[in-house]
């Protein structure tokens, strides 16, 4: 599970490094996140731009990290793909989600972020 | 498949052991297929069939090793045909359970795997036959198809993983 993280001041930006957020890497990819996070930690960015594939479970987690951040931080998807955002709206849980609109580059999103692996 | 249809373009029959790492390797095999020789949503073929295999794994499997997967697709112009079988545990009722319907603003963190099963795939069914689970549904084209079909004799095709 590759998940690239990058602190900038109270943000936190994370992309999941996986073509496929699935049942195979759902659990690993919570843990992780729940590493990043912090208690100086305000506003959360996951960018799943490199995610083509998600099924259940990987929705799942994405909600899961939802829970993790709380309601007192902010917590934005960006960098859906079709595929992806698809899944979430035949679910409903795009209506639960902070979405930002496809296309366009990410002004924070860092060329080289720092990449672990694991 | 009994009276499999003649205007097949590729069959696919594998083996899989029941497990999440299986699973992926082969959803991505067959999506790939359904994306390069059909006119069915690629997309509808992967997040179908992997939930159906999620679900194998996760409760007919409990996640143990051992159990063995039969994988069958049938690749028309504009249906995907597919059989699930396994040696796992029956389904409770030895029926097909309903979608929960959670609310999203619960966040339920699972519960999406049937409901999109149900969603996604036509002619769904389930029966439990000597020991083993059967479940058969259908991926169809919605719209015109993506590509011009190829009519080619059909071809087997064996995933080899």
């Amino acid at each position: 599970m590759q998940l690239e993280t990058r602190r900038t001041g109270d943000q936190l930006y994370v992309r999941a490094g996986e073509a496929r957020l699935d049942a195979a890497v759902a659990i690993r990819f919570k843990d992780r996140f729940r590493d990043a996070l912090d208690d100086a930690v305000r506003r959360v960015v996951l960018d799943l731009s490199q995610v083509e594939f998600i099924d259940s479970s990987g929705l799942g987690a994405v909600v899961a990290v939802l829970k993790l951040a709380g309601p007192e931080r902010s917590f934005t998807l960006a960098g859906l793909n079709p595929a992806v955002e698809k899944v979430f709206r035949l679910t409903r849980m795009d209506t639960v989600f902070t979405i930002e609109p496809a296309g366009g580059a990410r002004a924070d999103a860092p060329d080289a972020v720092r990449a672990g692996t694991g | 498949m009994n009276g499999a249809p003649w205007n097949r373009i590729a069959d696919i029959h594998n083996l899989m052991p029941g497990t999440a790492q299986a699973t992926r390797r082969n959803v991505g095999f067959v999506a790939a297929i359904a994306r390069r020789r059909t006119g069915c949503d690629p997309d509808r073929v992967e997040t179908v069939l992997a939930e159906v295999l999620n679900n194998v794994v996760e409760h007919a499997c409990r996640n143990r090793a051992g159990h063995v997967v039969g994988l069958e697709v049938w690749l028309l112009p504009r249906d995907i045909w597919v059989r699930v079988t396994d040696d796992g545990l029956p389904m409770p009722g030895a029926q097909l359970p309903e979608a929960k319907a959670t609310p999203p603003e619960a966040l339920p963190e699972g519960g999406f795997g049937l409901s999109l099963i149900r969603r996604l795939a036509r002619d769904l069914r389930y029966r439990r036959e000597d020991g083993r689970n059967i479940l058969t549904f259908r991926v169809s084209a919605e719209t015109a198809p993506r590509v011009s079909a190829p009519r080619r004799p059909a071809e087997r095709r064996t995933a080899g993983v």
